[in-house]
Order: C-alpha cells, then sequence, then structure tokens
C-alpha cells in the first residue's frame, strides 16, 4: 500500500505542469545557492588546474615548441589589441557610445545546470528586472534567453537546447535566419541555399530585436557546413556556441532597451 | 530508521552530486552519489523503510538533476528499483564487496533506462548523453560504491555484518 501511494506521487510529479515542478527546483537552488555556487567554484577551479597540470606534465620539446606559439600567439594578438585600440578612438569621436556600452546589464550566479545541458538556473528574477525571453551573455557572447522567471530565480534556455529559436544574422552578411536548438545540444541554422557561402568558422550573430537586443552579439561559430542529405539544394549547418557555457559561473543578462544616449 | 541522519545524508549527498562530484569526474563521467544510496538502503534497512528512502532518494535526484523542468522520472524509477532490489535482498544476500558493486551498476543502468523512457512521456530527453548515463556513470558508481557504503554505514549507525533483516511483511 505504502510503495502505491508513494508511486501514485511519483506519478502526479510526472505529469504535473513544468511550470509547478519546476518550482520546487527552483526552491531547491535558491535555499542552497550558496554550497551550490562554491561547489561548483570549486569544481571549475579544479578542473582548470588539471588541465593544466596536464599541459606541464607533457614535457620536453613538446611543451617548449607549444610555449613559443603561444608566445608568438599572444604577441599577435597585442598588435591586434593596439590597433584595435587606435581604431576604437577613431571611431569614439565619431560617436560616442557604443551600442553595447549603451544596453543594461544586470549579473546573475549561475546556480544550477540541468542534467542534460540546456537550461541554466540563475539566481536573478522578477524583482531585479528579469522578464522571459531577455537576452543572456556569457563571455561576452549570446547563450540563450530567459524562459521562465520567478521572485528570485530564473532559467535560460540555452541556444543550443532543444526547442530554442533565435533570429541570427550569418557571417557579415545581412542574412537572416532562425537558429534552432534540436535533439542532443546542437544548434542549426536551416533553409540556407548551397549557392550561400558559408565555411566552418563563420560568426554567427544574435540579430538585433527591438526592445531586447539593440546590437547584433555573437552567438556562435559554424562548426560543420555540408549539403543537407535530405536537400541537396540546401546546407545542413550545425552551430557551436561561442564560449564554454559548462565552465560559466556567471552570465549577464540584458535587462532592458538601450539608454539613451549622451547629447 | 535513523530518519533525520537520513535527511541529512540524503542533502549533503544531493549537494555534492549537483556541485563537487565533478572533481572527481572522469571524461566528464561523474559517479552518482544517490544511485549508492539507493543500493546502500535497499540492502540495509527495513523493506517498508527502504521503500520510502528509495522514492525520498529519487525525490532529490530530481531536484538535483533536473531534465528539462520535469520531476518524476528518478522518483518513479528510484522507486520502483529501490523497492524491488530491497525485496530481492530479502531472498539473497547482497554482502561481498564485487556483489555490491555488481548490484550498482546494475540499479544504476536500470534506473537510467526507465528515467529516460518516463521522460519520452513529457518531452524528447538528450540523446547524447544517454549512453553516459546507462553505462560510464553506474559503471564508475559501482567502483565507488562499496567503498563509499563503510562511511554512509557509520554515519547512520548501521552493523551492516550483525544487521538482522526482517521478512517483507504487509505494505
Amino acid at each position: 500500500m505504502l510503495f502505491t501511494w508513494c508511486l501514485l506521487g511519483g506519478l502526479i510529479c510526472l505529469f504535473a505542469p513544468p511550470s509547478l515542478t519546476s518550482k520546487l527546483q527552483l526552491a531547491y537552488t535558491y535555499a542552497f545557492s550558496w554550497p551550490l555556487q562554491a561547489g561548483r567554484s570549486v569544481s571549475l577551479t579544479a578542473g582548470t588546474l588539471s588541465a593544466l597540470r596536464d599541459t606541464n606534465s607533457a614535457g620536453g620539446e613538446a611543451a617548449t615548441t607549444e610555449q613559443q606559439r603561444l608566445k608568438n600567439q599572444i604577441a599577435n594578438l597585442e598588435a591586434q589589441l593596439q590597433e584595435g585600440r587606435q581604431e576604437i578612438e577613431r571611431l569614439g569621436q565619431i560617436r560616442a557610445e557604443s551600442q553595447l556600452s549603451r544596453m543594461t546589464f544586470l549579473l546573475a550566479d549561475v546556480s544550477l545546470t540541468s542534467r542534460t545541458q540546456d537550461i541554466l538556473f540563475i539566481n536573478r528574477g522578477k524583482k531585479d528586472g528579469v522578464a522571459a525571453g531577455q537576452y543572456v551573455l556569457g563571455d561576452m557572447s549570446i547563450i540563450g534567453v530567459i524562459a521562465s522567471v520567478w521572485p528570485k530565480q530564473a532559467t535560460v534556455k540555452l541556444i543550443n537546447g532543444e526547442g530554442s529559436k533565435m533570429p541570427v544574422t550569418i557571417g557579415e552578411s545581412d542574412l537572416a535566419r532562425v537558429m534552432e536548438g534540436k535533439i542532443g545540444n546542437v544548434a542549426k541554422i536551416p533553409n540556407i541555399s548551397t549557392s550561400y557561402p558559408v565555411s566552418i568558422g563563420t560568426k554567427v550573430y544574435a540579430r538585433k530585436v527591438p526592445g531586447l537586443l539593440d546590437a547584433p552579439i555573437i552567438a556562435g561559430r559554424v562548426t560543420q557546413c555540408r549539403t543537407d542529405p535530405e536537400n541537396p539544394s540546401q546546407l545542413d549547418i550545425t552551430v557551436e556556441p561561442a564560449c564554454d557555457i559548462t565552465g560559466l559561473t556567471s552570465v549577464a543578462v540584458i535587462v532592458s532597451v538601450p539608454k539613451p544616449s549622451k547629447p | 530508521m535513523r530518519w533525520l541522519r537520513f535527511a541529512v545524508l540524503a542533502l549533503v549527498a544531493t549537494i555534492l552530486q549537483t556541485s563537487l562530484v565533478g572533481i572527481i569526474s572522469f571524461r566528464d563521467i561523474r559517479p552518482d552519489l544517490l544511485v549508492i544510496l539507493l543500493v546502500f538502503f535497499a540492502v540495509s534497512i527495513d523493506p517498508r523503510d527502504a521503500i520510502v528512502a528509495s522514492f525520498a532518494i529519487g525525490f532529490a535526484a530530481d531536484l538535483s538533476n533536473p531534465v528539462r523542468d520535469l520531476m518524476g522520472p528518478q522518483i518513479i524509477s528510484f522507486g520502483v528499483f529501490g523497492t524491488l532490489l530491497s525485496d530481492v535482498h530479502s531472498v539473497i544476500s547482497i554482502q561481498r564487496i564485487t556483489h555490491q558493486a555488481v548490484t550498482i551498476f546494475v540499479i544504476g543502468a536500470l534506473t537510467a533506462l526507465l528515467s529516460h523512457l518516463l521522460t519520452f512521456f513529457r518531452a524528447e530527453p538528450a540523446a547524447a548523453h544517454f549512453a553516459a548515463q546507462l553505462l560510464w556513470q553506474p559503471l564508475y558508481s559501482a567502483i565507488l560504491g562499496p567503498i563509499l557504503f563503510f562511511p554512509i554505514a557509520w554515519w547512520m549507525r548501521i552493523d551492516r555484518k550483525g544487521r538482522k533483516r526482517r521478512r517483507p511483511g504487509r505494505r
């Protein structure tokens, strides 16, 4: 009898609306936010240290070559940075502020990642001005949109999560399409003709959406581009997020339309 | 059954599973502490208590490892297989370390399979992690589980060798 009652409770939970059951999960992340965030930080730090140790133990000649290559890369980046700074100075004279700096961001800590790694739980909610549909940044790239909001918690549907849809542009062009998340945490961009030049590494930008996103921001990069076997006249394009989402401990929510620029 | 100690243990295991267990992950494969707890309680306590403990651990698993905002798949799978294991243990003793490891592996795989199937009722689960959950995670848990049984038994004040199990009665 006891087993039957418990099983019935489980079935009620299974068939209850997700909006109700997810409240329990949010309550858990809220109640234990401190140990969860501390544990996550320790875990990520340990992962980083382990990776560094692996690199060091690779040893000898390979390490020296790798070091040299990295030094060269740093030098190249420094040169590019210098050039970029000069360009910004020139642009600054034309325009007081960039579009990105005019938006309002709200920092939030990631308290939990779903087992399927398609949803993030963050510790900001309605009381902080978070609303469904707002874009979320991680490492200066769009990682998803706010899916559901509670007073002090919210969930972020990641761009590669199944069912996710985001208007994007591909490369530097104006080609606008909708990027869709598919099973297995893969993002695809359908309906692109084979005549369109898309290659591996092409950047994919989240498109401007009035009231939500005032400037295009990078969302991912093309990792696979081939002819669609089901429709040979179109391309099968796979996109990977522009940052390592699993390693994020904090994100920024774009909470409002751009602030008015200074006169 | 010391329910307060059980609650503390389940809570600590849930928090560790969500956050710190990544430290001992190997190629992104993590041991499932809650499956280890499930097997421990199913073979260590009274069958009637084992039913409640199994469903409670399943509830904790659904809280800590949410699948598309859903709750229930793991409550049911942990509850069903925890109860089944408790009943089987009334007939076949699972005391040797190798037997415990095999049990953890089998129960880990079965709970993953059933929760995956139950998730299909409400949403399509991510196929990418299914192989890891069905094979590698239970395997890792099976290696780690029998070692963890000792501190768990100490915390729960359960003398596993001297314990006498009661035959399952009325439910």
